[in-house]
């Protein structure tokens, strides 16, 4: 297992615990994170997660060992998430925002050695796990050294890029979401060929307002240490901010989610005063014509750049910097020394313009399922030729002639909801827990309904939608809750979805 | 609380209603209501900040804003009040 890595020149990192001290070599007083509390610079990142790193030890975390972050966007975070990585461990990164089942399912599935919760927390199910408040572990590792010997700085040992770094946990077809294992290996390879198409510079504030549990959020972290760039990290969980802490911030990049591109449009028609930003990046969910049109209005020094992934691989395409204006629709091309291939139910390629499922090849597709190997082999699968595993992404679309992708659609039952993937399963699986629920349908985006959620059972909808924010998190709440008498289904017995949707009117009291 | 409601004018209550879910668009507005827990999303905060400072000719500066004043009709119809130098 001997690798043969070069620690004193750390311009190319294997390990992603390199990236923070890569950047804090070579910016050392440029600012690392930006937020109500100050300025932190690469070096004072370096400094204090070394600090953090000499606790976590203390506490017994090493190599291999999950350690579960539920925080919000801070810079505790930050620091925290290089101090797990520099021991080796495992950053299981999870939203504040999850419910108690939801998060206690994760606690169950990865088994972590320490949980890292905010200080007001009272929904945090710890299953038996050592946890500890964030402002605790902050105050108790202060009095640790932030020199760390060899073995200290990196992990035990720098130990194989095929080692994991993190578990994110994402919906799938099944109720319980499950957790991506990511290898550095991979993450490595894709945050330098997000780099490659993003190019932030030295200069660039990123304003990341996507949460850390989010990949994209999380990977932020990952191309500002590359960059040297600065992170600026929201001031206020509300949106009704967020135009004045990108001025304040002086942010120059916006990752964005389709939700927050119009909340920032809306938010500068009322305010025209000009701000830093050069250029956005969307994810997540596709940012349509009209989302960029008024993003475009309302900040017209700004590129666009659209963006399509998902957290099995991390990021499939990138565009170029306002592309989706010659190619409506676009998504962009396949990440540098990766492949996207369109295919048929066969499993054989499609010519250009004709739409199938996307496949992924390439060393970012990740190394499947925590615990999962039936949903693993499903969506990871071998080549039938070569045997290289792809990554099945269930998602229908087109390349164009240029090699562009175009998405025409995702899976039925798996959809994104305020930068998280969400699937029916999940929803109506928690719906089916509140007494007096029989059964449960859910669809997304019904047209100016939104997330609707039909029941049958004797709880009256008003009671229903008191209960559903306890065990449900606000990605998942529906917008709508309309109650039947019972739920229709299909000839082979499964709920009909589509009738419900084509019956709208009918089905269901009145919707205003 | 409950005479709050006499302050406001029927615009601001037409203002408000689309942003709060459906089960309590028809009954009276209480000044007191949870207007996160009646469906005003972060979205729907923003828009209707538009939508007040359009109707009532007013602008909040960065410092007025805050996501407290959407906490109660109350209190966004206190902010509006405010900026406005309304005493009366």
């Amino acid at each position: 297992m001997e690798q043969t890595i070069d620690i004193t020149r750390p311009a190319l990192p294997v390990f992603i615990q390199q990236f923070a001290e890569s950047s804090a070599r070579a910016h050392p007083d440029a600012v690392a994170i930006r937020d109500r509390h100050g300025d932190l610079t690469h070096a004072a990142v370096w400094a204090r997660s070394g600090q953090l790193s000499s606790w976590l030890r203390g506490r017994g975390v090493g190599q291999g060992d999950r350690v579960l972050l539920r925080l919000r966007n801070s810079r505790e975070f930050v620091l925290l998430f290089h101090a797990a990585l520099r021991v080796g461990a495992v950053v299981v990164p999870t939203s504040p925002d999850l419910r108690a089942a939801q998060v206690a399912h994760i606690v169950r599935d990865c088994a972590p050695v320490l949980c890292v919760v905010e200080g007001d927390d009272a929904e945090f199910s710890a299953e038996g796990c050592p946890t500890v408040d964030v402002a605790t572990a902050m105050a108790k590792s202060q009095a640790e050294p932030a020199d760390l010997d060899e073995a200290g700085r990196f992990g035990a040992a720098l130990a194989s890029p095929q080692d994991v770094a993190f578990l994110i946990y994402t919906s799938g077809s099944t109720a319980a979401p499950k957790g991506v294992v990511c290898p550095h290996e991979q993450v490595v390879f894709a945050a330098g060929a997000i780099a490659e198409r993003l190019g932030y510079r030295e200069t660039d504030v990123v304003y990341c307002r996507l949460p850390f549990s989010f990949d994209y959020g999380l990977y932020q972290i990952l191309l500002a240490c590359l960059a040297g760039a600065a992170l600026a990290l929201p001031e206020s969980a509300s949106d009704v901010q967020v135009l004045k802490e990108v001025r304040s911030a002086g942010a120059t990049i916006v990752p964005v989610v389709p939700t927050l591109a119009t909340v920032l449009a809306v938010l500068a028609t009322r305010d025209r005063r000009p701000t830093a930003v050069r250029r956005f990046t969307n994810t997540g969910a596709e940012l349509t014509a009209e989302h960029s049109r008024r993003l475009r209005e309302t900040f017209p020094d700004a590129e666009i750049i659209s963006m399509y992934g998902m957290t099995e691989c991390k990021r499939i395409t990138i565009s170029g910097p306002d592309d989706d204006l010659a190619r409506p629709g676009t998504v962009g091309k396949a990440l540098t020394g990766t492949e996207v291939v369109v295919i048929d139910e066969l499993g054989a390629p499609v010519a250009a313009g004709t739409v199938g499922e996307v496949v992924v090849r390439g060393p970012h597709v990740m190394a499947g399922y925590w615990n999962a190997p039936e949903e693993t082999a499903k969506r990871y699968r071998p080549n039938q030729t070569t045997g290289a595993t792809e990554l099945h992404t269930g998602d229908f679309g087109w390349l164009d002639d240029a090699g562009d992708l175009h998405l025409v659609g995702r899976r039925d039952d798996i959809f994104k909801r305020r930068g998280v993937r969400v699937s029916t399963a999940e929803i109506e699986a928690a719906v089916l827990t509140v007494d007096g629920v029989r059964e449960a349908a859910v669809v997304p985006d019904v047209p100016s309904l939104g997330l609707v959620l039909w029941y049958a059972g004797t709880i009256t909808a008003d009671a229903l939608r008191a209960e559903l924010p306890g065990i449900l998190d606000a990605a998942r709440l529906p917008d709508r809750i309309l109650c039947r008498p019972e739920l229709p289904r299909t000839a082979h017995g499964k709920l009909d979805r589509r009738w419900l949707v084509e019956n709208i009117a009918s089905t269901g009291r009145d919707h205003g | 609380m409950a005479d709050q409601n006499a302050q406001w004018d029927p615009a601001f209550e037409e203002l408000l209603r689309p942003y709060l879910d459906e089960s309590i668009a028809d009954g009276p507005l209480s000044g007191d209501l949870d207007l996160r827990a009646a469906g005003l999303d972060s979205l729907g905060a923003v828009e209707l900040l538009v939508g007040v400072e359009e109707t009532y000719g007013v602008h909040f500066s960065d410092d007025d804003l805050t996501f407290d004043m959407f906490t109660t009709p109350a209190t966004l119809w206190n902010a509006v009040s405010a900026v406005r130098g309304d005493t009366a």
